[in-house]
Parts: structure tokens; C-alpha cells; sequence
């Protein structure tokens, strides 16, 4: 995926806001991530 | 970059982050800052120990510690790009790297890279063992830290002792399934620690002007091309007979010991060719051959082990 240069100052908005929701969905990816490591480490230990 | 708009926080205006903090790098230009041809070695290298491994784990949690020490892995790389973003510049090879090309900001890689490297600890630690997370932060550390800030700029020695980073990987998968370190584990790092040197220093001496130019003290650079095609062949005549331990210690069955030995036999070969005539061609064919040489013993360990399970063949 090639990085792109923004033209203008909206463009550069929108590049950070896209990223942003981005991390955001990477954030509450790792979240679901933590909560299923522990609800299976509690099932293993029950 | 001068683009000077104004964005608001909270009804207020605000500056937008200035470029030197904030890029408009890609997604892939950030998946490119945790140098991910590492990555695929250390999860190679970390699930064959993992499968090796005599430990029990939950399918779903043996596949997130992969990825806790793959992202740890990764995490360093980002430190490392963060920390050598001056002379990977000057340098060929790495000067199209998401930092030095100005894709991605210093700051940012900085960033990401520590919290990676935290969150891959926690993670690490809560699937598998708090002994497999201490190695991971131990592993980061030591590549980040020990390796790119102290030894790469200062020492001749900076991959034979910051070879221990890229060994440690295989290590932290069987602490993860077992929860100890035990001597099959130890092999395993022997194995990768003694490959290091000679698979860079075959590197090194093709890109020794590159090397020269960003003046980093690499073995070639210090002590010139003869000393550093004996240094190779000292290290391969290590390697060759270490590649065999893992049949030696019942890890594995004979049938790995005949294909190590002979794959031994050919890095032994290539490296004598390397040092008699100091070719670059038969440095740049060691150092293909030694990824090859790496992957054909991990990839026999796992599949003298899924014979041995499915089949029930022993030898």
C-alpha cells in the first residue's frame, strides 16, 4: 500500500481522520483480543 | 510539510499537528516500520519451538501467543528504524525505509514501537506464562537497547552479540507452552545465535560500502574482507555439527540429523568456496543459502514431529 502525498489541507484532514478510525477499530480489535484471552483462560481453569 | 490549516477541538481552534509528529503515512507504510520479513522469521522460528515444545495450550491462545511475540518482534524493528532513521538515510539499503523516505514521522515510529512492545508483553503474558512475557520484554529490550543504541555503532561485535536478539524468539515459544527454559530450548538459540554471524557478515561484505558510508563498525568495515571470510568459516564450522544437537538430544529423530548434516555440510562448503576466493558472488550465495539453510532445519524439526504424532513412525 503506497503512501499518498494530500494536495490540500482537507485532503490531509481526511487522510488523519481515516487513520484515525482506523486505530480506533485496531484498539477495540485488541480489546475483543484481551477479553477473549481471558475468558478462555478462566474456561481452562474452571 | 507547510500546510497550515486550522482544525477545532472543543469549539476551540487548534493547530494541526506539525509533519515532524504527525505523517500521512499508509497503513502499509506502518506495517513496513515493524519489518515484517523478521517478523515471518520469528514466528516461524517461535511456532516450531512452540510445536516442538512438550506443553499443552488452547488452540485459540497458542495462536495469539504467535501473534504476541510476532507484534513484540515487530515493536522492536519499530525502535530500531525509530533509533537508526540517521544512518539507514545515508545507507542504500534501508534509505527507501518508511522513516528516511518521510512517509511515517520519528516520533510516531517511537510511539507505536513502545506501545506495541507493551501491549505484545501483556498479551504474551496473560495467554501463555508471565516467564514467556519476561523473555519477550527481555528480547525487546535486548534488540532495541542493547543492540541497535549500544552495540551496532560501537562494536565489531555488534551481530555476534546482537545475534542473541533474533536467537531468543524460539526460546520464548517454549516458555510460553512449557512454562521453563529447558536445554532443547537452548539448542534452538545456539542454533539461531551461531547462524547470525555469518549469514550478516556474508551480507556485510557485498554492502561494505554501504556500511563504510554510514560508518557503522561492522566486521568487514574494522577488520577488512580476509579476516571477516575467517570469521565466517570459524562460525560455520559451529554450526554445522550445532545443527545436528536437536537429533542428539531426542527432540527430534535421526532423519532431522541426516538432513541437518548434510545442509551443514553444504554451508561448510560454501563458506571454505567464500574464504579461498573472496568473491562477492560466493558471499551473496552464502547468505542466500544460510535463509534456505535456517529454514529447511526448522521446517524438518516440525515435520519429523507431525510425522512422528500422525503416523506414530519412530525411528
Amino acid at each position: 500500500m503506497a503512501s499518498q502525498e494530500p494536495k490540500t489541507a482537507s485532503d490531509m484532514v481526511k487522510m488523519r481522520r481515516s487513520r484515525n478510525l482506523l486505530i480506533v477499530g485496531l484498539v477495540f480489535a485488541l480489546a475483543g483480543l484481551f477479553y477473549l484471552v481471558t475468558i478462555l483462560k478462566m474456561g481452562l481453569a474452571t | 510539510m507547510s500546510v497550515s490549516i486550522q482544525n477545532t477541538f472543543l469549539g476551540k481552534p487548534a493547530k494541526i499537528a506539525p509533519a515532524d509528529l504527525v505523517s500521512n503515512g499508509s497503513a502499509g507504510d506502518f506495517f513496513a516500520l515493524l519489518k515484517p520479513r523478521v517478523m515471518s522469521l520469528v514466528i516461524f522460528t517461535s511456532f516450531a519451538a512452540m510445536y516442538l515444545a512438550d506443553g499443552t495450550m488452547h488452540p485459540a491462545l497458542f495462536i495469539i501467543s504467535l501473534f504476541a511475540i510476532a507484534a513484540g518482534a515487530g515493536a522492536s524493528g519499530a525502535i530500531n528504524q525509530w533509533y537508526d532513521r540517521d544512518i539507514d538515510a545515508v545507507m542504500r539499503r534501508t534509505k527507501n525505509r518508511p522513516i528516511p523516505s518521510g512517509k511515517i514521522a520519528p516520533a510516531e515510529a517511537l510511539a507505536l514501537g513502545i506501545v506495541i512492545s507493551v501491549l505484545s508483553v501483556l498479551l504474551l503474558s496473560l495467554s501463555a506464562n508471565l516467564l514467556a512475557g519476561g523473555l519477550l520484554a527481555f528480547t525487546i529490550f535486548f534488540y532495541a537497547v542493547i543492540y541497535s543504541v549500544w552495540l551496532k555503532r560501537s562494536t565489531p561485535q555488534n551481530i555476534v552479540i546482537g545475534g542473541a536478539a533474533g536467537a531468543f524468539p524460539p526460546m520464548v515459544g517454549w516458555a510460553a507452552m512449557t512454562g521453563t527454559i529447558s536445554l532443547d530450548s537452548i539448542v534452538l538459540f545456539a542454533l539461531i545465535f551461531f547462524w547470525t554471524p555469518p549469514h550478516f557478515w556474508a551480507l556485510a561484505l557485498v554492502k561494505n560500502d554501504d556500511y563504510t558510508r554510514a560508518s557503522i563498525p561492522m566486521l568487514p568495515v574494522v577488520a577488512g574482507k580476509p579476516e571477516t571470510r575467517k570469521q565466517i568459516l570459524i562460525y560455520s564450522v559451529i554450526l554445522a555439527p550445532l545443527g545436528v544437537v536437536p537429533s542428539l538430544t531426542g527432540l527430534v529423530s535421526p532423519i532431522y540429523g541426516v538432513i541437518a548434516m548434510l545442509m551443514g555440510g553444504v554451508f561448510l562448503y560454501q563458506a571454505v568456496r567464500l574464504y579461498r576466493s573472496g568473491s562477492d558472488v560466493h558471499a551473496m550465495g552464502l547468505f542466500k543459502f544460510s535463509i534456505l539453510y535456517l529454514f529447511v532445519l526448522f521446517a524438518t524439526m516440525i515435520a519429523d514431529r507431525f510425522l512422528a504424532q500422525m503416523i506414530g513412525w519412530v525411528v
